[in-house]
């Protein structure tokens, strides 16, 4: 994800950007549990739980053009995964639809729904950082119990991203400068390879020297908020529709 | 009254087992500008991150009159501000304001305390109105300015910087000098450009190959072109015009 435009988001103000960090987490690890354990041959109820991220997405002012550019960046993993099922499970399965009735292969079902299971949990996840500020989620996995010194790392990961992102961009400016001519396909992977190592190296330097001015401004490892975290009657709302939520959908899956 | 700084026999060797400072002795009083001159590779960085405990070499650092050690080093970066050469590694967090608070909130301070020192330093580096501005996205004198006030709304005693006027148009290092100057902290800065240093600073140290070389005011220095030129330096822009009235041209080999 762009980290600019992470941060522009997440720093807007609606009403699910002032629910409180740990409310959201909690949320989002509740939800995307649920979807993840709905029946592997079930489409319709996945597609159910698309309500979710949707109105969360809506009300925390979240462009649906970003979120599909962030869907499309990390689905090709999950696209090959999800075609791989057409391989191995060619069994007829029934499929009604009202009074419409055809059979297809079972991997075909299931590929299908971990599509849509995809797209749900991302959207919501795509949801829960594009409205909640970095430094609020980081203090919510601390308040969480979560072990500091994987919310520290996850917090210099973020930081240090940018800087790779930038680094990178420059040496591949440079390597475009000078890039006269086609080198063919080995001698392009070495340079490639070569440009990776660089990049790491700076990156490693970079990482260093972010180190020392955050130390030298009093960072003694533990991170401090300008606000302090404090549920409200916003969050028992989110919290009460979210398991109501919950619940409908998992009382409908049953029925199915 | 106990020096801001105070440096007795301290030397630092890299792993690969390079000298690179050798037996450092010099005193920085409260209030002065100094700046810290010599060739690249000279060991003005190194001296900079000594002074703050990055590196540890044998013998004396003293800050504000507390020896630097592990014991007192949170104490002596409250006193002491640092600021990096490169901007970007300054400035790590979403929004400018929240770059400039993340020192007073490692300082604990209550929260209006903290939003009053935000909004009055940025006031006076000249970035007011800019709180909610990506640090990434402001020009390279901005980028200065605020990698200046990150450490300036600690209120520190002493503020080092390392070759602040680094890729800056004559207009920014105007500026930068313009702020420098007014600002009633201990300045130590780090420099390649004599012209900055002899505008900014009243006294000058002489860094080359590890060792102090001379240290005095910064005039009697930096018009020296024997000593300016023995140690890969040069005399201040300024400095040749008044000598002669005239600028001195380097003559082509």
């Amino acid at each position: 994800m762009h980290h600019a435009q992470v941060d522009q988001l997440a720093g807007q103000r609606s009403p699910i950007h002032s629910l409180d960090a740990r409310t959201k987490l909690i949320g989002t690890l509740l939800f995307t549990g649920f979807v993840i354990s709905a029946a592997p041959n079930h489409i319709a109820v996945p597609i159910c739980y698309a309500v979710w991220p949707f109105a969360i997405l809506v009300l925390g002012r979240v462009s649906f053009r970003f979120v599909f550019r962030q869907l499309l960046l990390v689905s090709p993993f999950v696209l090959v995964l999800a075609a791989s099922n057409l391989f191995y499970d060619r069994q007829a399965v029934p499929v009604v639809f009202g009074p419409i009735r055809f059979e297809v292969w079972g991997g075909l079902l299931r590929g299908l729904s971990i599509v849509i299971k995809f797209m749900v949990t991302m959207s919501m996840l795509i949801g829960l950082t594009a409205t909640t500020r970095f430094n609020d989620l980081l203090a919510g996995l601390g308040a969480l119990r979560v072990p500091r010194l994987f919310v520290m790392q996850l917090g210099f990961l973020y930081r240090y991203l940018f800087l790779l992102v930038n680094r990178a961009d420059h040496i591949l400016q440079a390597r475009k400068a000078r890039k006269l001519r086609h080198l063919g396909v080995k001698k392009e992977i070495q340079v490639a390879g070569n440009m990776i190592g660089a990049l790491l190296g700076s990156s490693i330097d970079t990482a260093h020297q972010v180190t020392l001015s955050m130390q030298a401004r009093g960072f003694d490892g533990r991170l401090h908020r300008m606000h302090r975290m404090q549920f409200g009657w916003a969050d028992a709302v989110y919290s009460g529709c979210l398991v109501v939520f919950l619940a409908v959908l998992m009382g409908l899956q049953r029925a199915i | 009254m106990s020096a801001a700084i105070d440096i007795k026999q301290y030397s630092y060797h890299y792993a690969n087992g390079v000298e690179a400072l050798c037996d450092i002795d010099l005193t920085i009083k409260h209030g002065q500008k100094v700046a810290l001159i010599g060739p690249n590779g000279a060991g003005k960085s190194t001296l900079l991150l000594a002074m703050n405990m990055f590196i540890e070499g044998s013998g004396q650092i003293f800050v504000d009159g507390l020896e630097l050690n592990r014991c007192n080093i949170h104490s002596i970066r409250k006193v002491m501000g640092f600021v990096v050469q490169d901007p970007e590694e300054q400035l790590f967090m979403p929004t400018v304001f929240d770059d400039v608070a993340f020192g007073p909130l490692n300082l604990e301070l209550d929260q209006e305390e903290i939003i009053r020192r935000v909004k009055d330093t940025l006031k006076r580096v000249g970035l007011e109105g800019m709180e909610d501005r990506a640090p990434y996205h402001l020009s390279a004198g901005q980028k200065r300015a605020a990698a200046i006030a990150t450490v300036l709304s600690m209120k520190p005693k002493i503020i080092i910087m390392d070759e602040p006027d680094t890729s800056l148009d004559p207009r920014s290092r105007n500026r930068l000098i313009e702020l420098l100057s007014g600002l009633s902290q201990t300045l130590i800065i780090a420099t390649c450009n004599m012209d900055f240093a002899a505008r900014l600073c009243d006294h000058v140290i002489l860094v080359d190959q590890g060792r102090v070389v001379v240290q005095g005011a910064a005039e009697k220095i930096l018009s020296d072109g024997e000593l300016m030129d023995k140690h890969g330096l040069e005399v201040p822009f300024r400095s040749r015009y008044s000598a002669g009235n005239r600028p001195i041209r380097p003559s082509l080999p």
